[in-house]
């Protein structure tokens, strides 16, 4: 039962790595031309790539590629020389961090904010849900500009440090959340389940979180793990914007210099990532929604 | 909402400054780098950010001078070079320990040369240093002499720089290539606690530093006693970190923020000429129509060089004119003013290579193509800026530039390999011109120009070879009026190093290289 997602995820990785192998050495160049050209030294460079197997044939280059990484060897950066497991093990930490804080202020904030904008019908929630939407609609790169500009001004100082980004992407991915929320919650409001719920005198604040949240959360735990999935994978961004040093801007920096190993490895990661965290998402789903788990 | 609160509290505590450390008992700074790097093993890589770190770990042979320039004793307490200027023979220091508690001798240099030059090493910079050094005879224990296969007079220059610097043999046998980075061992007036990449470098004063160059002076009551480096990669968050007081010297700031520091009585903007070839762009004379050396030097009097330096480098970087900065070695002022300014003589050279605007589209053409230049332009040192304005400057003179940006150094050698371009830039640092060879002779390894001329091959080459300094002028002279005369580079500005420092910080010092601080001296302030 569990080879098929297992044979499906093999496949997804296989896909990957092997697109992310060839793409970048259809360009001419790699990282070590570039360390190399102004010491007017080929010979060293010539070495160099002797050294890393980078002169052999690309289809023998692939196939040791592919059996390296099934003995748990990603290579060596052609950049630094330094191994990509030791490289990506220094930056996932940070990148983690951030998505991980993130994360948890799109929860709580998100679902906060979709309960509060769906019950209350005063001037704060109306306020809050203008402010949800604007959110929603502009482009994280644009607020996180702006984040940068106006904290970097006032105290200043705020390169890497992990609280300034989490906000902001968190602050994002929370009006998402916030949105989905409020819809499920007004959506069930007026359901079967939830008028029988009072109608046995239940007060209010149980009805709204025995019945009405279970049923609208199921949604949001979907959006939440494809959200996790999408901080991973939009670190790219955020990382070089904050210019914090993790996953994204070691693949955007590896990228950029041609350093085929770092990227085939942190690309093959990501994917893990992704396809990990969807099929989680599936089987909470499940956990969560009685009619799946028995189909 | 309370829980929420207190998280939102968490996150955004996350955000404040951290605490500035530089107390009175410590005598801690940090020193703000720009570019993260790949590496910071002097002998194998070729960053400048290693050199800021590591030039007061490591002790050279010789030093150069910062008043002077002269090359005087640092490692080596004297030296001869022979007539042939072939063997050049060293006299150590008996008195120098590394920080690991050995001693530094004859076989410390021998190891450290072996390292270098090995092949394995696969060093960016330092063998280059080295030029045409063959071999090495050990004397006795404290004299070396190092033989080359040509005379090449740069050597002591190279010797004189930090990747040149002569580390612990003890520590080099104990790490292999890739450890050693991050456990080095030099004889300088600091050592080296640790190297975390993407995150700092912390060195420590070393306290039996007693065989620095003459120019250093003993350490006062103030003397900072650590200094940790961290990384500032966005050039405009390096101004913020000096206000916020997280970092209390830094380097690469913003033009426009080095300005407005310059107008805060608590920090002193400290603009540093960096030597070598002026930011320039090569004029590819191999692809038509700057094959025409009336186009190139129609293009060089259609740039307003003055109006560049003011709003793009705020007036902090003297106009250059010629492939010499001034603050390097054999700099000839012939070239200054050199294509000033003068559209109308980008109008007559243009005319009378027979281009007109027939079309009244307000770009010249000629043979019915229009004048079009591509220019590669990389996104560092505000060159965006610079060809922003180029492009505006041409278009008054009837010229088009259609710009091509890459990204980053291997982007950019890509498209030179492919050669489809008119107009490059870039700008390398160094005292000697030597650095001339690779770019403009007809087989430099960086010959972007296209150029090849036998005359000035043989200048440049005799130049390098010859080691008396009044021999070596004229020619660098002719060869720097040759290049201008062939129109071969548009020099744009000569490279100044905005750094900018708290007041507290006193006595920051750098070498003639410009890139690299003196910390011995530097003290911080009550």
């Amino acid at each position: 039962m569990l080879l098929r997602p297992l044979l499906s995820l093999l496949l997804t990785l296989w896909l990957a790595v092997t697109l992310a192998f060839f793409a970048l050495r259809v360009l001419p160049g790699d990282a070590i031309a570039a360390q190399f050209a102004a010491a007017a030294n080929p010979a060293a460079a010539a070495l160099r790539r002797e050294q890393l197997g980078l002169d052999l044939p690309l289809w023998q280059q692939y196939g040791q590629y592919l059996l390296n990484l099934l003995r748990g060897d990603a290579g060596v950066s052609l950049y630094s020389a330094r191994t990509v497991t030791e490289l990506i093990a220094e930056r996932l930490p940070l990148t983690l961090e951030l998505a991980g804080l993130a994360l948890l202020l799109a929860a709580g904030a998100g679902i906060s904010a979709g309960v509060y904008t769906a019950l209350s019908r005063g001037v704060p929630a109306r306020l809050l849900r203008l402010f949800i939407d604007v959110l929603f609609s502009v482009p994280v790169y644009w607020t996180a500009t702006l984040a940068l500009f106006s904290v970097g001004v006032l105290i200043g100082g705020v390169q890497g440090a992990v609280g300034l980004p989490a906000l902001v992407v968190g602050l994002h991915s929370a009006a998402a959340v916030a949105r989905l929320v409020r819809v499920a919650v007004l959506q069930t409001a007026g359901a079967d389940f939830v008028r029988t719920a009072r109608g046995k005198g239940l007060p209010e604040r149980l009805v709204i979180r025995r019945h009405m949240l279970r049923a609208g959360l199921l949604p949001v735990v979907q959006l939440l793990a494809l959200q996790s999935a999408y901080l991973m994978g939009g670190a790219v961004m955020t990382e070089s914007i904050f210019q914090r040093p993790g996953m994204g801007l070691l693949l955007l920096d590896a990228v950029l210099a041609r350093d085929y190993p770092v990227v085939q490895g942190v690309v093959l990661l990501l994917a893990l990532l992704y396809t990990v965290l969807n099929t989680a998402a599936d089987v909470f789903t499940a956990l969560l929604d009685p009619r799946i788990r028995r189909a | 909402m309370r829980r929420l609160l207190l998280l939102f509290v968490i996150v955004v505590s996350g955000c404040a400054p951290a605490a500035d450390t530089g107390g009175a008992a410590a005598r801690r700074i940090v020193y703000g780098l720009t570019l993260s790097v790949s590496g910071i093993d002097p002998h194998i890589n070729q960053n400048t950010e290693l050199g800021i770190v590591l030039r007061s770990v490591y002790d050279t042979l010789v030093y150069r001078d910062p008043v002077t320039k002269a090359i005087v004793p640092g490692l080596a307490s004297a030296w001869t070079i022979s007539d042939d200027g072939l063997v050049y023979t060293f006299n150590l220091r008996q008195d120098v320990m590394f920080h690991d508690g050995t001693f530094f001798n004859a076989d410390a240099v021998a190891a450290n040369l072996q390292r270098i030059m090995n092949p394995e090493t696969g060093s960016q910079k330092a063998r280059l240093l080295l030029g045409s050094l063959a071999s090495y005879q050990i004397i006795d224990q404290y004299t070396i002499s190092l033989t080359l296969s040509a005379p090449y007079s740069p050597l002591l220059d190279g010797l004189a720089q930090v990747y040149t610097g002569i580390a612990s043999p003890a520590a080099l046998g104990q790490y292999n290539l890739l450890r050693y980075q991050y456990h080095q061992v030099g004889t300088g007036p600091f050592q080296f606690v640790e190297y975390i990449p993407e995150n700092r470098i912390v060195i420590r004063r070393n306290p039996n530093y007693a065989w620095g160059p003459a120019f250093y002076a003993p350490p006062g009551a103030n003397a900072v006693q650590e200094i940790e480096f961290r990384f500032y990669r966005d050039p405009a968050t390096r101004a913020a970190a000096l206000e916020s007081g997280e970092a209390q010297v830094m380097g690469e700031l913003l033009p426009a923020d080095a300005r407005a520091l310059a107008n805060n009585a608590a920090f002193r903007v400290l603009p540093v000429t960096v030597p070598g070839q002026p930011l320039q762009f090569y004029l590819n004379t191999r692809l038509a129509p700057l094959d025409n050396l009336a186009v190139r030097q129609a293009l060089l009097y259609a740039t307003n060089r003055g109006a560049i330096v003011e709003s793009v480098y705020q007036g902090f970087s003297p106009v250059a004119w010629g492939p010499v900065a001034s603050s390097a070695l054999f700099y000839n002022p012939g070239v200054v003013n050199a294509y000033a300014y003068n559209i109308e003589q980008t109008r007559a050279l243009l005319n009378a290579a027979g281009y007109a605007d027939n079309d009244r589209d307000g770009i010249l053409e000629r043979e019915g193509l229009p004048l079009e230049i591509r220019v590669i332009q990389p996104a560092w040192g505000l060159v965006p800026e610079v060809t922003q304005l180029l492009q505006d400057q041409w278009r008054a003179a009837g010229i088009r530039a259609i710009i091509d940006p890459v990204p980053g150094f291997t982007a950019l050698l890509e498209k030179v390999t492919a050669g489809e371009y008119h107009l490059v830039s870039f700008d390398t640092s160094g005292i000697d011109p030597s650095f001339l060879n690779a770019r403009f002779m007809s087989d430099g390894a960086v010959n972007w120009t296209g150029y090849a001329s036998a005359p000035l091959d043989e200048l440049l080459r005799a130049a390098a070879q010859l080691t008396d300094p009044a021999a070596r002028q004229p020619l660098y002279s002719q060869a720097q009026s040759l290049i201008m005369q062939e129109a071969l580079i548009l020099p744009i500005r000569e490279y100044v190093n905005l750094n900018a420092h708290s007041a507290r910080v006193q006595n920051l010092l750098f070498d003639p290289y410009g890139w690299f601080p003196l910390l011995h001296n530097v003290t911080l302030a009550e």
